[in-house]
């Protein structure tokens, strides 16, 4: 574990007092992050936020000059990509019998297979349509959502959907509003 | 738009990043309405806060389990200085110690301190106990002496 630089970053005492001073609001945002982080994920939101409450208090370093919600939210998201990686280099539990039902001495190769990440990539797709389908009502709705998962953002956005900033602001919460009813525990496969 | 399959989980990434922007910058107001009620966001956030204090437990424990194993290590270090020594090197080195530090001189027996009547392994205890104590000096090459 790398020494902080206490001067730029907070100690690990004013991380923990800048948690516990969140209002309740902050705490409930803070479930809400891992929500939307956890979705289509093999993580549970309240194991990836204590994960992030655990590195937070450990190896990751609070820059002064970042709000304590970004810095939990950036530790999340951190996590999050990171588990997705983790899974796309194992492959699922192999069955411990066969189909005639003896058991399997000799496992085959457990490395990876281009067939494995494929099928994960597909199952992303999967999801990614599910969520494009929900919004089949909504034109302008549906061009934010794909428009945002091309890279848009800003102006880009703007041009794309002919909404303003405040449009697309408004826009963007009822995509949200709307997929987290439709999916209120996420993606599971 | 949806064309290219290998991005499929970066297309889900990048909208995942616009909705948590979108909760970052709800007011707070607009978050308890969006939940309901106030009673279900200090319920929310009792929870929650309930997992940080559980964190902060589990984080002190594995400082603690961290220390213990680097005194541990601390301890294994010096007892291997001890032990590098032969027998006639260890009793010099207690003469030593012991005329460095007159306050343990004082607690030792008469016996104990000029090493007479003392096995060997008595004297390779006595050194350990002395380095454990932090008053040992140097060795000044009686190492393999």
């Amino acid at each position: 574990m790398s020494v902080p630089d206490t001067v730029s970053s907070l100690t690990q005492d004013e991380v923990a007092d800048a948690i516990r001073s969140l209002p309740p609001a902050g705490w409930a945002r803070l479930l809400r992050v891992a929500q939307t982080y956890s979705c289509n994920r093999p993580i549970d939101p309240k194991d990836l936020l204590q994960e992030a409450f655990l590195r937070a208090l450990g190896s990751r370093h609070c820059p002064r000059d970042v709000e304590i919600i970004r810095f939990l939210t950036e530790a999340m998201r951190s996590i999050a990509w990171d588990v997705v990686k983790e899974v796309r280099r194992r492959p699922p539990p192999l069955p411990l019998h066969d189909k005639s039902g003896a058991l399997v001495i000799d496992p085959p190769d457990r490395r990876p297979t281009a067939e494995w990440q494929l099928a994960s990539e597909q199952e992303a797709g999967r999801f990614k349509q599910a969520v494009i389908s929900i919004f089949e009502d909504d034109v302008v709705a549906q061009v934010t959502v794909e428009g945002i998962m091309e890279g848009m953002e800003g102006a880009e956005l703007q041009e794309l959907t002919g909404l303003d900033v405040k449009g697309l602001a408004t826009k963007r919460r009822m995509i949200r509003r709307r997929i987290d009813n439709t999916f209120p525990e996420g993606w599971k496969s | 738009m949806t064309g290219n399959k290998m991005s499929e989980r970066s297309a889900l990434d990048r909208l995942a990043d616009a909705l948590v922007e979108d909760i970052l910058e709800m007011s707070d107001e607009e978050l308890i309405e969006e939940i309901g009620d106030l009673q279900e966001v200090q319920r929310i956030a009792t929870d929650t806060q309930s997992l940080f204090e559980n964190s902060v437990i589990a984080t002190g424990k594995a400082r603690l389990a961290a220390a213990k194993t680097a005194v541990t290590a601390n301890q294994l270090e010096r007892s291997a200085t001890v032990v590098a020594l032969d027998p006639s090197a260890a009793r010099r080195r207690i003469d030593r110690a012991l005329a460095s530090d007159p306050e343990t001189q004082r607690k030792l027996t008469l016996a104990a301190r000029k090493g007479e009547g003392l096995s060997d392994s008595d004297i390779q205890g006595m050194l350990e106990d002395l380095a454990e104590l932090g008053v040992l000096p140097d060795d000044g090459g009686d190492v393999g002496a």
